[in-house]
């Protein structure tokens, strides 16, 4: 019996370090990882219109902007991520993702929200913020271009979405969406320009009816609360088969 | 740190099924498969189950975490002998984390 713990135990705190070291491993290696939230989307706060539909125009919190300089180290600006005050937009770049001019000595990026957005992407509708993304060189105020494409996290308000859009000034381009937690998207943007999500026309407005997104999310929690549901339903079976056994012997 | 607007209901719900996971994998599951294979193999298939469960909802790149979650809640009720403490790190991770993130 004293070996039988003995052995538990030290199983236990070789598990136990084991876990917490490839744990925190994981987080530092790869911190876009999820986090765990038990099949319960977190609370998010209301959506921060910039022009907010007539019914939330009382309640509303306007949409915020966010901004970061930094310096640029041998023609390179380091890795980084921006995101706006209220948490609605951000983007995450690698070094190297930003096209600066030889000369530059710092650079400004910014993520504004916008007050008069570009022109619908037919057959779409915009929904939600229109964000702009720009960079431009300090203080000269020269526009600084992508290399490659950065990441881009948008969060849409509730209701139907489709896709994310980008407006390069004359033309909008759907973008290749990726991982969606919540009511975030993330996108590749290749091009700096104005970001939206969008969504088919019939949809707009209908706040009580089922997004695509919305829709995952539940299956995805139906698909949970099924398998909690049938290992609950294992364990109550063991439970009761142990005890029938106990008992006959 | 998050603003904590809503964060009572959630909290109570996402309190309510890490205890669950944690009575159902670690109460029954481990101790039930410690009984027949060893405490290692017990280990092994707690963590496992655990993080299988969790891919409907998260995807295959949550795989990873959460074996190492498991894990180190397998290695806790095996330490302690107990559920309890397993349930407290549990909750105490899900809330904590979303409250820091």
């Amino acid at each position: 019996m004293a070996l039988e713990l003995s052995t538990a135990r030290r199983a236990g705190w070789f598990a136990l370090f084991a876990g917490i070291c490839a744990t925190a491993t994981l987080h530092f290696v790869a911190p876009s990882l999820p986090d765990i939230y038990d099949g319960l989307p977190p609370p998010e706060g209301p959506y921060h219109y910039e022009s907010p539909p007539p019914a939330l125009a009382s309640s509303n919190q306007p949409a915020l902007s966010g901004m970061l300089t930094l310096s640029v180290q041998g023609g390179q600006v380091r890795a980084a991520g921006v995101q706006t005050d209220d948490g609605q937009a951000a983007i995450f770049f690698d070094a190297g993702t930003l096209k600066v001019p030889p000369t530059a000595q710092n650079i400004t990026i910014r993520i504004e929200p916008l007050q008069s957005t570009p022109p619908q992407p037919s057959p779409l509708m915009i929904i939600g913020n229109v964000y702009r993304i720009s960079a431009s060189t300090e203080p000269e105020g020269r526009s600084v271009t992508l290399g490659k494409p950065l990441q881009v996290i948008l969060r849409t308000p509730p209701g139907a979405y489709r896709t994310l859009q980008s407006y390069d000034g004359s033309h909008w381009h759907v973008l290749r969406v990726g991982r969606v937690t919540g009511h975030y998207v993330t996108a590749s943007l290749p091009i700096l320009g104005d970001v939206a999500a969008t969504t088919a026309p019939a949809r707009t407005g209908s706040h009580s009816r089922l997004s695509a997104l919305d829709l995952i999310h539940r299956i995805h929690g139906l698909a949970y609360l099924t398998v909690v549901v049938a290992l609950v339903l294992v364990g109550a079976v063991v439970l009761i088969r142990r005890r029938s056994l106990r008992r006959g012997s | 740190m998050r603003h904590v607007q809503g964060i009572l209901p959630w909290g109570a719900g996402t309190a309510l099924v890490a205890t669950i996971e944690e009575a159902v994998v670690r109460g029954q599951i481990q101790s039930m498969w410690t009984g027949i294979a060893g405490v290692t193999r017990g280990l092994l298939v707690s963590a496992g189950v655990f993080a299988a469960m969790h891919v409907p909802a998260y995807g295959l790149s949550a795989m990873p975490v959460d074996l190492a979650a498991g894990l180190t809640l397998a290695g806790l009720r095996a330490l302690t002998g107990r559920v309890a403490p397993c349930a407290i790190a549990h909750v105490g991770a899900d809330i904590g984390g979303w409250l820091w993130s």
